[in-house]
């Protein structure tokens, strides 16, 4: 479907879009140079052509990049139902934040098995099929332990850095 | 355990054994290995998620404990579960926490409050 729709948008638009544009704008000078040499009637029906030109020129346009824009929607229906999604796997935004601020080794060994611990409790949830409201607090229950387990992480970091000056300094 | 003795055994140069430390140690002696959840769900409360992989980092950093990362099957996304085990220092250091609390009439709760 997508492909057939990029062919007939090019066929349509890209190719005779164009190529009325520039008979358009032909028709347009032969109108002028005619009018110049005192040929009226012949002139305005040049003119009423460069017109109609125009016109067809534009709504093959416009055609084209709705059909691109058919195409597109088409894509992104195709991706949501599954068959080119890339899935981001849960927490790894968190586990993106927190190896900035934290040593590999506490990501790795404190933050990365609590978001495993919530992603497998909820691909238990969901393959016994149960509510969307107890999945809501099985992740919820995630959030906390991270943050229980973010929280003497971050005093220990803390405390550190702290400890590090003021060795530093003495 | 009280505080009494973990002073005793810090004077006899025993490795110190926290009470949450000494539950995990009990719980591997058990089990050939356990993720940090299956932790929580057996110590009926005694363990929290959010604290509980802290202390099983901790744990394995003085060698009582150690992981490895559970084989992800086809088509799994995200980090592997982390499997822990008890080593056989950590098994020592319990079997001696236990033995001291023991000679000592002291009844061993195993961590348990």
């Amino acid at each position: 479907m997508k492909n057939l729709g990029m062919s007939v948008a090019q066929a349509l638009g890209s190719v005779t879009g164009r190529h009325l544009a520039v008979a358009s704008v032909g028709t347009g000078a032969v109108a002028f140079l005619l009018d110049v040499y005192g040929h009226d009637r012949i002139s305005n029906a040049a003119v009423v052509t460069a017109v109609v030109l125009a016109t067809l020129s534009m709504v093959l346009t416009a055609a084209w990049n709705g059909l691109q824009l058919i195409a597109a929607t088409l894509d992104l229906v195709r991706a949501r139902r599954g068959r080119h999604v890339v899935v981001r796997p849960h927490g790894s935004l968190f586990l993106g934040i927190v190896s900035i601020v934290f040593s590999t080794k506490t990501v790795e060994r404190v933050f990365q098995p609590t978001v495993t611990d919530t992603r497998y409790e909820v691909n238990d949830a969901l393959a016994k099929g149960s509510p969307k409201v107890k999945i809501f607090f099985i992740r919820l229950r995630g959030y906390y332990a991270l943050a229980m387990a973010l929280l003497p992480q971050a005093v220990l970091s803390l405390l550190k850095t702290a400890l590090g000056k003021l060795v530093g300094i003495r | 355990m009280g505080n009494a003795l973990q002073q005793l055994l810090k004077g006899r140069g025993l490795a110190s054994l926290s009470a949450k430390e000494a539950l995990i140690l009990q719980m591997l002696t058990g089990k050939s290995e356990m993720f940090g959840l299956e932790m929580v769900e057996d110590s009926a409360g005694e363990l929290k998620r959010g604290t509980v992989y802290v202390t099983l980092n901790r744990m394995e950093e003085k060698g009582f404990v150690e992981s490895r990362l559970q084989p992800q099957g086809a088509g799994e996304i995200g980090p592997a579960r982390r499997l822990y085990k008890i080593t056989a220092t950590g098994a020592t250091v319990l079997q001696g926490h236990q033995n001291v609390a023991s000679s000592l009439g002291l009844a061993w709760s195993g961590g348990r409050s």
